[in-house]
């Protein structure tokens, strides 16, 4: 049963989408890719080509300190190196890649580009060669590229069949569409923590027929449709039993935390294919329903769009992720990188108000806050300058998962106050 | 690519409220007690709430000119005010009463604190209690009635209670003061009208339920063992609920957003605080009524009890201790 909107209480007022498509579109090589060489604020990689280089797919095209490598997601010529704005604002140098018509590298030609042996390579080894963003090949904190030497045992492999946004479906129906592929994806990645508990996070609609497909030892947890119970830093100490605090990275906790494509990358990876498409639900202003295709790594969102008949509604929103979470884009020449999981759009009668009036304490940003913050606190406080008493209330703890901002009938600009109360004396 | 797309930080939707959506649901949530009020007294309820209303929302309206701020009078706050006011107030109220009280809500209460959101304590009820204490013979429920047919008792039943002891009790009957056929306000006694409101409150999510329900909750556990240790003094649990202003109290002046806590811990402390004290003022101050000193005094609490906030989520161990 349905409840209207309006009964609801506030914070499960975030809708959340159908999708009646349960296949993948395959998206055709575009005529250029741009392939940043950065993983947002985490990877730098080196370029290994120059301009005018001619490469094939699956090249690996830049490498970093720590031999984690970035790959030519089509075959052609590299246009130019550029500096573009990424999707969350970092000014990164970029490979422009032309199409052209040479075939892809074999995977056996792949491994010794990036100078590993097949025969003698480790997991670990293949991970970074193949470019899959894993927990292993990024230990640091928050997921930042590390030395091997520190990554703590894994008890914890959580996979996420789902999206945490209410319009992304690009997991679910990874999931849908070939399980039992599925199945031999994880069974692969367990290798990695051969003692470590294995838990599929799935649809909760999903968990019964899910659980007939898996082997028992991987446990199948339905997740609710409502938007408050997918934020991941709710969901992972459920899941778990363990509290992680909000400015620690899971890894340090020994829990492994990975979306289903990441898992597919990874066993593509340790078969010697590198991670160079990726799935991404479109969804938003002008479409019917949402459309999940997956496209070469570096597709600009021009693209992706045009092949729908679609553009960037002018005045409204382009973003990269959901409405709860997205970054909202000001060039659709951004390109589609690994951790996009949808492109979202929002047309210009639909824009959320920012009219920003006084706080009436009415207190649905608390209630709302899976953190248990005081929003309304922090948000007055830095509204009159007063970091150290915004600081007192532990912004820290926000998971900036936008419920504040989408319940406040002032239409505060919730989510930025408690930004700059996380940033200022962190 | 010529077109300009709107940059935001997330996130992207809005549930869809607003300040005026919720100053609605309040006013809707109003109209069965002010309905049965008009049917009841005719043209006297209609003057004082029209002149009520009409005064606030101007009043509002000019102070927002000379004092421009973030309040604007279109979220119908003012409104909501005019009419709690006018529900308080007696029915022979003479006009410049209510012009007095308006003045005191919307200029005084409100606006000089900073408009909604700014104020620390209700300011319809700080109105009343600023009219109570200047012209007491002005603010007689008893004496507004007298031209009144009714069989029942016209003296306020807390002022019976007060001068006769519980005994008064007798002379009162409760179905009467479910209905609303009691001495008070143009509608502050219209116990299941505004019960009915204050539930269509609770259903729109607009207010908890923990604030109503402590409040009511703290007043008939009061009442109780009062009635147990010192028989005959006070009223009885059920009369305290029924008679006077206690219903209004706990559905619209209590759990009002920016006097209330806003924690769940605190809501209860807060509602069950309020009734007791309801209780303790009824029977033993020289005041007839406590609901409007209730009303100030937990606003005055309200910013102590929200300290006791919930633990926080997602810290490391250490810092949240």
């Amino acid at each position: 049963m349905k409840l209207p909107n309006f009964l609801k209480s506030p914070a499960s007022r975030v809708p959340r989408w159908d999708c009646p498509k349960t296949e993948i579109i395959e998206f055709p090589d575009p005529d250029e890719v741009i392939i940043p060489l950065e993983y947002p604020g985490q990877i730098l990689f080196q370029p290994l080509v120059e301009e005018g280089d001619r490469v094939a797919r699956n090249q690996p095209i830049g490498r970093s300190e720590f031999g984690n490598f970035v790959h030519a997601s089509i075959s052609g010529r590299v246009k130019e190196i550029r500096l573009i704005w990424s999707a969350r604002s970092f000014r990164v140098p970029a490979l422009v890649i032309e199409k052209g018509d040479a075939p892809a590298l074999a995977p056996g030609k792949t491994l010794s580009l990036c100078g590993l042996d097949p025969a003698s390579a480790t997991r670990l080894d293949l991970l970074r060669a193949g470019g899959v963003v894993s927990p292993w090949t990024l230990p640091g904190p928050d997921r930042r590229e590390g030395g091997i030497d520190d990554i703590p045992e894994i008890r914890h492999l959580v996979i996420w069949a789902l999206g945490e946004e209410p319009t992304i479906f690009n997991y679910e129906t990874l999931l849908g569409s070939m399980p039992e592929a599925a199945s031999d994806w994880i069974h692969h990645i367990r290798e990695m923590a051969p003692s470590a508990e294995v838990s599929l996070l799935v649809r909760l609609s999903h968990e019964t027929w899910v659980r007939k497909l898996f082997p028992e030892d991987v446990r199948i947890i339905g997740i609710p449709d409502s938007y408050r119970d997918r934020i991941e830093r709710v969901v992972i100490p459920r899941v778990t039993g363990i509290e992680v605090p909000n400015t620690k990275s899971y890894i340090d906790y020994g829990i492994a935390v990975m979306s289903l494509e990441e898992v597919q990358a990874s066993h593509e990876a340790f078969l010697g294919r590198p991670w160079i498409r990726k799935t991404v639900t479109l969804a938003g202003y002008g479409f019917e329903e949402p459309v999940t295709l997956r496209a070469p790594l570096g597709t600009p969102i021009r693209v992706l769009l045009e092949s729908r008949g679609l553009t960037a509604p002018p005045g409204g929103r382009v973003l990269f992720g959901g409405p709860m979470k997205g970054y909202a884009q000001f060039s659709d020449d951004t390109p589609l990188c690994k951790f996009h999981h949808g492109v979202f759009l929002i047309g210009k009668d639909q824009l959320p108000s920012e009219v920003n009036l006084t706080c009436v304490n009415c207190g649905r940003c608390t209630e709302a806050c899976p953190a248990h913050l005081q929003v309304h606190l922090i948000a007055r406080s830095i509204e009159f300058d007063l970091i150290l008493e915004a600081r007192a209330y532990h912004p820290e703890a926000c998971h900036d998962c936008g419920l504040c901002a989408f319940v406040c009938p002032s239409h505060r600009p919730l989510v930025q106050l408690v930004k700059i109360a996380k940033k200022y004396g962190a | 690519m010529d077109s300009r797309w709107n940059v935001a930080d997330s996130p992207h939707w809005r549930d869809g409220s607003s300040l005026a959506k919720v100053q609605l649901c309040w006013l809707v949530a109003l109209i069965p007690a002010l309905a049965a009020s008009v049917i009841r007294f005719g043209t006297p309820a209609i003057r004082v709430i029209l002149l009520a209303l009409g005064t606030s929302i101007i009043l509002d309206a000019l102070a927002n000119r000379i004092l421009p701020g973030r309040d604007h009078t279109d979220n119908w706050s003012s409104a909501t005010l005019g009419l709690l006011l006018a529900s308080m107030l007696p029915l022979n109220a003479p006009w410049w009463l209510v012009v007095v009280g308006c003045f005191l809500t919307i200029v005084v209460g409100k606006k000089l604190f900073g408009g909604w959101g700014g104020y620390p304590v209700h300011p319809a009820a700080l109105s009343l209690a600023m009219l109570q204490v200047s012209w007491p013979s002005r603010m007689d429920y008893t004496a507004s009635l007298l031209n009144s047919t009714w069989k029942a008792s016209i003296v306020e039943p807390m002022r019976l209670v007060k001068g006769i002891g519980a005994g008064a009790e007798a002379y009162i009957d409760r179905t009467d003061l479910l209905l609303g056929t009691q001495a008070a306000g143009i509608f502050s006694g219209m116990v299941i009208w505004l019960l009915l409101g204050g539930l269509l409150l609770l259903i729109l999510r607009q207010i908890s339920w923990r604030i109503p329900l402590a409040f009511l909750v703290g007043v008939l556990a009061c009442s109780w063992i009062l009635e147990l240790l010192a028989p005959g003094r006070g009223a009885s649990p059920l009369f305290q609920i029924l008679a006077g202003g206690t219903v209004l109290a706990a559905f619209f002046l209590m759990p009002e957003h920016t006097t209330s806590p806003v924690n769940r811990r605190p809501m209860l402390i807060y509602g069950l605080m309020g009734g007791i004290l309801l209780v303790l003022i009824r029977t033993f101050s020289s005041h007839v009524d406590g609901v409007i000193f209730t009303v100030l005094l937990m606003n005055l609490f309200s910013p102590l009890l929200d300290r006791l906030t919930p633990k926080i989520r997602g810290l490391e161990v250490s810092r949240n201790a």
